[in-house]
């Protein structure tokens, strides 16, 4: 979510608070108008019933022209309305009484002045006795009633505003809780199965109905990725395997499981690559079986199989577990050694090598078969250049070895026609 | 009720009279046109016949004072020839100074009759008299007999009483 876009919790909350502030204004403001209209129309009732009950009391007072007796009248109930002031003026325009109110509070003084400046109150009754107008009460009503009113008014809105701020505050709350927290749960939820993957992870049971279903529906999103992805990591499994089974048989030999001709090709030039710069030797030595052909011709393909099983397993023997073996093809096998300590030692290996296939191999049907291995051995950097040079030198002297059968030869370019071999190489 | 009845002032100009203004007048005057616009007659008559009985400073000022009624009811003031007379033809008897004599001979004659007695000085309330006004004070005040108005059938309005002092009471 943006910083400059608001949250659906602050647009909740502020269309709560607009909306109550409306309500509240809108009610307060008619609520006070319709009261404030009918309470003047009561107050203004009331104060020509002052007027006129003054009048009426004050009428024989008025008519035998006793001021005394106006006066008391007058006072009495003027006081005991809480008018402002009050006169008793006779038709001549004579004063016959009048009353003022004397506040006895500076909080009462200034409410009555505010009230009489805002509220002007004024009634007036003529005191008519037979048919003859004898006078007229003049009656100035306390204005400090509206004042006290339109305070109790605005008492009361800022207590409804208060109320209106309490409760957008819990509708707030309980908003956060039922809707804007679990889609916020929801959201890092779509975030985590988009960034992190995560797609065993579910949306839990919401409040809001809507919402509960929202979080259903990305569930059942979910699950249906999840069991695409995991559907499409088994296919990729699968695959895989093949692929290295596929690789596997493409560098091996299926009969012995060594490394094939191309395997082999790959490892020794990676150990020419990698011990050529630091200056170390590195040995090949041809392996090729001396009487495979005839046993082949004679016992039958099933134990030249055996023979060269068996042949694999004891070259393999003689190796630590750094030396490489592989078949070359038909009987011929080869043998890396990297890096070598010495040629002499690398000379002692074939001749254990050789050794070791000289023991007949032993046959369940067949009994003893005997055998023997013609090796080759050639040493990089002494006898070759590169990959090639160095297998070339191998086979030669493997080639001489075999003239002789079940003996090592060390290549000689004096012997093998190495100048021929070393004209090819840089 | 503190102070004096209140008596005629200068009049102000600034005062507008409605159809009927108030006459102007000496206080006696409005005291006992107001006592006889409070009252009821038994019979009531469209016109009210005040007599007078005696003389006096009171008598002279009533009799000068042409008329004490209203549009709704006249009245009349005139000179009664004598007591047996004003006790026969008159609704209303303003008692100036009469003698003694004469004085007990009317209230004798007046006895059980609808007419409204008014006198001077306290004295003429407790000889039986139901208003007896004091035109001696700077104000003029009255006193009322209630128990000689209730014997008379004559209704006066409360109002006039609270305006008066008891006859026993001295100015409450």
């Amino acid at each position: 979510m943006s910083g400059t876009r608001p949250s659906m919790l602050q647009t909740l909350r502020r269309a709560h608070v607009r909306l109550g502030l409306a309500a509240v204004a809108s009610a307060g403001v008619v609520l006070t108008l319709l009261s404030f209209l009918t309470l003047r129309t009561h107050v203004e009732t009331n104060l020509r019933l002052v007027a006129r009950s003054v009048a009426w009391s004050a009428e024989a007072a008025t008519v035998f022209n006793d001021a005394g007796a106006a006066h008391d009248v007058l006072t009495m109930i003027a006081s005991q309305e809480g008018l402002q002031s009050a006169a008793i003026v006779r038709s001549d325009g004579v004063r016959l009484a009048s009353y003022e109110h004397d506040s006895n509070s500076t909080f009462d003084a200034v409410l009555v002045r505010a009230g009489a400046v805002l509220f002007p109150l004024q009634a007036q009754a003529p005191i008519v006795h037979q048919g003859v107008k004898h006078g007229e009460v003049q009656v100035q009503g306390n204005g400090g009633v509206y004042v006290l009113f339109l305070a109790r008014v605005l008492g009361a809105v800022a207590l409804c505003t208060t109320l209106i701020g309490w409760l957008v505050g819990r509708l707030s709350r309980r908003i956060a809780r039922d809707i804007v927290r679990p889609l916020k749960k929801l959201a890092s939820l779509t975030r985590g199965a988009r960034t992190a993957r995560a797609f065993s992870l579910r949306a839990g049971p919401a409040a809001v109905a809507e919402i509960h279903e929202l979080g259903e529906d990305i569930n059942a999103l979910m699950a249906e990725i999840q069991s695409r992805e995991a559907e499409l990591e088994a296919r990729h499994d699968k695959l895989r395997t093949a692929n290295a089974s596929l690789s596997f048989l493409a560098f091996h030999d299926s009969l012995t499981g060594l490394p094939n001709r191309a395997r082999f090709r790959e490892r020794v030039e990676h150990a020419l690559h990698l011990h050529g710069h630091s200056g170390e030797k590195v040995a090949v030595l041809y392996v090729d079986c001396d009487n495979f052909k005839s046993v082949n011709d004679r016992l039958g393909h099933a134990a030249g199989d055996v023979l060269l099983v068996e042949m694999a397993t004891r070259i393999r023997a003689q190796l630590r577990e750094d030396g490489v073996v592989a078949r070359l093809g038909g009987d011929e096998f080869a043998v890396l050694l990297a890096p070598i300590a010495s040629v002499d030692f690398t000379l002692k290996i074939a001749q254990r090598i050789g050794d070791a296939i000289r023991h007949p191999v032993k046959h369940p049907i067949h009994g003893d078969i005997e055998s023997s291995a013609s090796i080759g051995v050639a040493v990089f950097p002494d006898h070759a250049g590169d990959l090639e040079q160095l297998l070339a030198a191998a086979d030669a002297a493997m080639y001489r070895a075999k003239e002789r059968r079940g003996h090592v030869e060390l290549f000689d370019p004096e012997v093998d026609g190495g100048s021929s071999i070393f004209a090819v190489g840089p | 009720m503190s102070s004096g009845l209140g008596q005629a002032t200068e009049p102000a100009a600034t005062m507008a009279a409605t159809a009927l203004p108030v006459p102007t007048r000496p206080p006696l005057v409005t005291v006992v046109a107001g006592i006889v616009g409070y009252t009821r007659w038994p019979d009531e008559a469209a016109a009210v016949r005040l007599c007078t009985l005696g003389d006096g400073r009171g008598v002279d000022e009533l009799l000068h004072a042409a008329e004490l009624g209203t549009a709704q009811r006249s009245v009349s003031v005139r000179t009664a020839g004598g007591v047996h007379e004003a006790g026969r033809s008159c609704d209303a008897i303003y008692v100036g100074a009469i003698a003694a004599a004469a004085r007990g001979e009317l209230m004798h004659e007046l006895v059980g009759r609808p007419v409204l007695l008014l006198g001077e000085g306290a004295a003429f309330c407790s000889d039986g008299g139901m208003f007896c006004l004091d035109a001696q004070a700077p104000a003029v005040r009255f006193q009322a007999n209630l128990d000689a108005i209730a014997r008379s059938g004559l209704r006066v309005n409360p109002m006039v009483l609270r305006i008066a002092r008891q006859a026993k009471g001295s100015g409450s």
